[in-house]
């Protein structure tokens, strides 16, 4: 294991403020799935009773914790992770883990894995409110891996976006500025670059045509497109799954709308019909961005922690003017 | 040469790879000609059918060898898988029902093996009547002939003609049958009729028939005699042979089939939500659910750390938090799967006099699952049951349904709730009696307590105050309001839902513990639920008709949700002979009307008031009003005389009252 991943590891629970930040996070999630559930049990129900009201709510409370939690991994994650290096500067113990056998590389990677590892653990500890929809039924497996393997991945590249941030940051206060305007402007911002160019594409009058290339960078429309994936007409005219917006953003990326079935476009498998798709998945793209991302990042906070190189002084030769 | 010795090898590998698939090919080519099995499909009448209503289903099936299999109809996202097997050399059919038509109006129909490999399908676009006048001709060919080029006097509507070599089923979306055989008519056919329907004899044919008819009266105009039978009646022509013209007078257009609304999938909102309002709390309340979290935060985060603490290993919570954690989700997994485990039945019912003798009850099932699970369902052998259409905004998970007779085996592959319909020629209806003074008694036969009782006409008013046990009987004076509607949501959704299904001006009872017997995975259960029994108000005695949109000019548009938005749409009324009816509109909008005057065969522009009957009522009833306004909005249903939908017009709203028969 990386040494700073387990040096942090084992100081993370030291602090005094350990555990009531953990009680804090735990009844939060829990004051917030009590009140989802709630709003839930008036939304699906909505006069169609009971039997149809909890055949819902199910899908109705994953989709929406789902989002839920994207929504924390970019609201936690910058926090946790831009103190990571430039709090070694600001303490000036930067030079002591330059100076130790670990390649700027390694220093990196386990200031990313240590800052990770205890946003895991928060995550852990609240899969039990996640799990909540157990109860109700209606949620299968593969939406669970894929809601899970969506949030991970922004996690790491939203953590790698701060770990860079802090490697060049010259205080702490500019670090996590830094790193919460860089994950506002890729979770929230893009939504209206979507808007925009579905505006240029469409004038909000036909479907579009082409690739909705802003959609890419949303972790959003990335999440829903992991989950509803293969892509299926589904009925989101009552709009109670918080889904639906992106839904919508994923079936003009196929040129289609909510309200047609065009034949050549229908697959029809057991009794669904799925969308014949003509691009690539939305998570695919995503993923292969995010990829690219993380990988920039840390490959710049690499270059911004390694300990300075031996001076090289130019020996300026003067000709023998004979 | 090296060339020389690979290319007799090459040319070996590759003439041996082309035999194999010559092979693979000519041998399935062989196999599927082996197999020598045709299917035949009928849908409906024609294709045609009635929105609402099963749709009945014939298949064919002849093979030259002994054939085992499935045939399966996929229509309105619900699939009907039926066992089938016919034996070498023959040929067997099929009759089985299909939910009603939803949106999507194409049916997909495969004939499976019983690996379920497709042999056959075939696809049908199905219809519904709304821009023509359908008839059906059996054994006439002139009438054929003739009617092929007509369009009826009123309105000009085109004639469809579909020639029927019989009539084995439900002939609901006719608007005429015309019976040149000398043979009585079907059951099916007589039952049609009955109920209002329309059927052309020849007179050397009138005896065949074989009907207890009551004289109506000889059409000047069409130059035919009318006869009554039950609510529908026979045209009685000369001869078969006449032209277009004169086929035109006899002929007039029929109620428009506005189909199914895109929400319900072809099934009634109203009933499946009564029938879900029956179903037992399935949802944990919230605060349990928060009381859970809360036990779980103080374990995880104040005790374990305090445990931890003592041992001097805090970093160890790195570990027992996730084991912690995953305790806690085993443990919700655990109470999940126990908790749903249990299969709940609701239902809701209409159980309505439809003329036959038997009382007709239309119940819609819910079966709720909590997992992936199949079960099979029976119902009685008066009963016809048919999966009904998710409608879209149920979001369920319901999979492919096999029906073999009165048997369905669902299919929940996911999460579990289904919606199925019975139809069933059972059940005990109220006896309501009137006499001469107009005052109503109900006498409640059913062994069920009502808890309200009234007339559902243009609102729905009360005749009486509930309760009424069984055996109980109330007398009502003619004067309404005194009752009180129970505190009972279904009670409204079984209310809309008899409005929406066309019971207007009927007496109902209403009671919540309606018994239904049904079978499920081999056991009897026996399922309480609202029910709504409706018996028919003689219109003598209510003195009013709400219209039905009967032609719409062409180029109109029909909503899926009931409107048409047309430059002039003409509504259809039946009053009982010999009254004077009145004219008048509940939304009191101005509009500009034309009345048919039947003897004339021509409109004559009318206001609203008295219309002249001499005119204006067939000798049947029928008045026949055209309403001409710009923007049009036409359903099936009368919208509150007080709110309404401003610049629009709902031809439900229009009414003929009067107020005793004329002299």
């Amino acid at each position: 294991m990386n040494p700073i991943t387990t040096r942090e590891a084992r100081e993370r629970f030291r602090a005094r403020r350990g555990w009531p930040f953990l009680l804090f996070w735990v009844m939060w999630c829990g004051l917030a799935a009590t009140l989802l559930v709630w709003i839930s049990e008036s939304i699906t129900g909505m006069g169609f009773g009971q039997a149809f009201a909890a055949a819902r709510l199910g899908r109705f409370l994953f989709d929406t914790g789902t989002l839920l939690l994207m929504t924390a991994v970019i609201f936690l994650v910058p926090g946790i992770a831009a103190l990571s290096i430039v709090s070694e500067r600001e303490k000036q113990t930067m030079h002591l883990l330059q100076v130790t056998l670990l390649s700027p590389r390694q220093l990196v990677l386990g200031k990313l894995s240590a800052s990770m590892a205890y946003f895991g653990l928060l995550v852990v500890i609240v899969l039990p409110v996640m799990a909540i929809p157990l109860l109700f039924g209606g949620v299968p497996l593969g939406d669970l891996v894929g809601a899970t393997f969506m949030t991970v991945v922004v996690a790491i590249t939203v953590g790698s976006i701060s770990v860079w941030v802090s490697s060049w940051a010259r205080s702490a206060r500019a670090a996590v500025a830094g790193a919460y305007l860089l994950s506002f402007l890729l979770a929230f911002f893009t939504f209206f670059l979507i808007l925009g160019e579905l505006f240029l594409q469409t004038n909000f009058r036909n479907e579009p045509d082409q690739e909705i290339w802003t959609a890419i960078p949303n972790p959003y429309m990335a999440l829903v497109s992991a989950v509803e994936h293969p892509l299926e007409f589904k009925d989101f005219n009552d709009f109670t799954t918080p889904y639906a917006p992106a839904y919508f953003g994923l079936l003009a990326r196929e040129g289609l709308t909510n309200s047609g079935r065009p034949a050549d476009r229908v697959v029809q498998r057991d009794n669904r019909f799925f969308v014949k798709e003509q691009r690539l998945p939305l998570w695919l793209l995503s993923t292969a961005f995010y990829g690219l991302i993380t990988y920039l990042s840390l490959r710049q906070a690499t270059t911004h922690v390694r300990a300075p190189g031996p001076r090289v002084f130019k020996v300026r030769r003067i000709r023998n003017p004979a | 040469m090296p060339l020389s010795i690979a290319f007799p090898g090459m040319v070996a590998r590759v003439g041996f790879f082309i035999a194999c698939l010559l092979g693979a090919f000519l041998g399935q080519t062989a196999a599927m000609g082996q197999t020598g099995i045709s299917m035949e499909v009928e849908i409906g009448i024609d294709n045609f059918v009635e929105t609402g209503s099963p749709i009945e289903t014939q298949v064919t099936i002849a093979a030259e060898v002994l054939f085992a299999g499935f045939v399966e109809v996929s229509l309105n996202n619900t699939t009907t898988r039926v066992a089938v097997e016919v034996p070498a050399g023959g040929s067997k059919q099929y009759d089985f029902v299909v939910p009603p038509i939803g949106f999507d109006k194409v049916a997909r129909v495969k004939l499976l093996s019983t690996d379920l490999e497709t042999l056959d399908s075939v696809t049908q676009q199905l219809n519904v009547v709304n821009s023509a006048v359908l008839v059906g001709v059996v054994d006439a060919p002139l009438a054929a002939a003739g009617l092929g080029r007509t369009r009826t006097e009123i309105d000009s509507v085109p004639v469809q003609v579909i020639t029927l070599d019989n009539i084995d089923r439900e002939p609901a979306p006719l608007g005429y049958i015309v019976w040149g055989r000398a043979e009585s008519l079907p059951d099916r056919a007589q039952s049609w009729l009955g109920n209002g329907g329309r059927v052309i004899v020849d007179r050397a044919n009138l005896a065949w028939l074989d009907l207890d008819t009551e004289p109506i009266g000889h059409d000047t105009n069409s130059g035919v005699d009318w006869l009554s039978f039950g609510n529908g009646e026979i045209l009685v022509v000369e001869t078969f042979d006449l032209e277009p013209d004169q086929w035109a007078r006899v002929i007039r257009p029929t109620p428009i089939d506005f189909g199914p609304q895109q929400e319900d999938g072809g099934l009634d909102i109203n009933l499946l939500q009564a029938a879900s309002q029956g179903a037992r709390s399935r949802i944990p309340p919230p605060w349990s659910v928060g009381l859970v979290v809360f036990v779980y935060g103080l374990v995880v985060a104040p005790i374990n750390f305090f445990v931890l603490k003592k041992l001097n290993r805090r970093e160890l919570a790195w570990f027992t938090v996730p084991a912690l954690s995953i305790l806690a989700v085993t443990t919700f997994w655990v109470l999940g799967r126990t908790r749903l485990g249990g299969t709940e039945l609701s239902h809701a019912s209409l159980v309505v006099d439809n003329g036959s003798g038997r009382p007709l009850t239309m119940s819609t099932l819910v079966i709720s699952t909590g997992r992936a699970e199949n079960h099979r369902l029976e119902v009685g052998e008066d009963s016809v049951m048919f999966v009904a259409a998710p409608p879209v905004w149920a979001n369920l998970g319901q999979g492919k349904a096999v029906v073999d007779g009165n048997t369905i085996e669902l299919e929940h592959p996911e999460l579990g709730t289904s919606a199925l319909r019975t139809n069933s020629s059972s059940g005990v209806l109220p006896v309501i009696t009137i006499d001469e003074t107009g005052s109503v008694t109900i006498e409640n036969t059913t062994s069920e307590t009502f808890d309200a009782f009234g007339l559902i006409g243009f609102e729905v008013q009360p005749l009486g105050n509930a309760p009424l046990p069984p055996g109980a009987t109330a007398a009502f004076n003619g004067e309404f309001g005194g009752g009180f509607w129970p505190e009972d949501e279904a009670f409204w959704q079984m209310t809309n839902a008899a409005q929406v299904s066309g019971y207007n001006n009927h007496y109902f009872a209403f009671s919540d513990s309606h018994q239904v017997s049904v079978d499920l995975d081999g056991r009897t259960r026996t399922v309480s639920g609202p029910a709504l029994y409706l018996v028919a108000v003689d219109p003598i005695l209510s003195q009013s008709a709400s219209g039905k949109a009967i032609a719409v000019p062409p180029g109109s548009t029909l909503e899926s949700f009931g409107a048409v938005f047309a430059d002039s749409v003409t509504v259809g009324f039946n009053v009982p002979t010999g009254v004077e009816p009145i004219l008048s509109s509940l939304t009191g909008e101005p509009v500009d009307y034309m009345a048919w005057n039947w003897a004339a065969g021509a409109y004559e522009e009318v206001a609203s008031g008295a219309m002249d009957p001499n005119r204006y009522v067939a000798i049947n009833g029928e008045v026949v009003v055209k309403v001409a306004q710009g923007m049009i909005q036409a359903g099936p249903k009368p919208i509150d005389p007080g709110g309404g939908f401003v610049g629009s017009f709902t031809p439900a709203n229009l009414r003929l009252t009067w107020e005793s028969r004329a002299p």
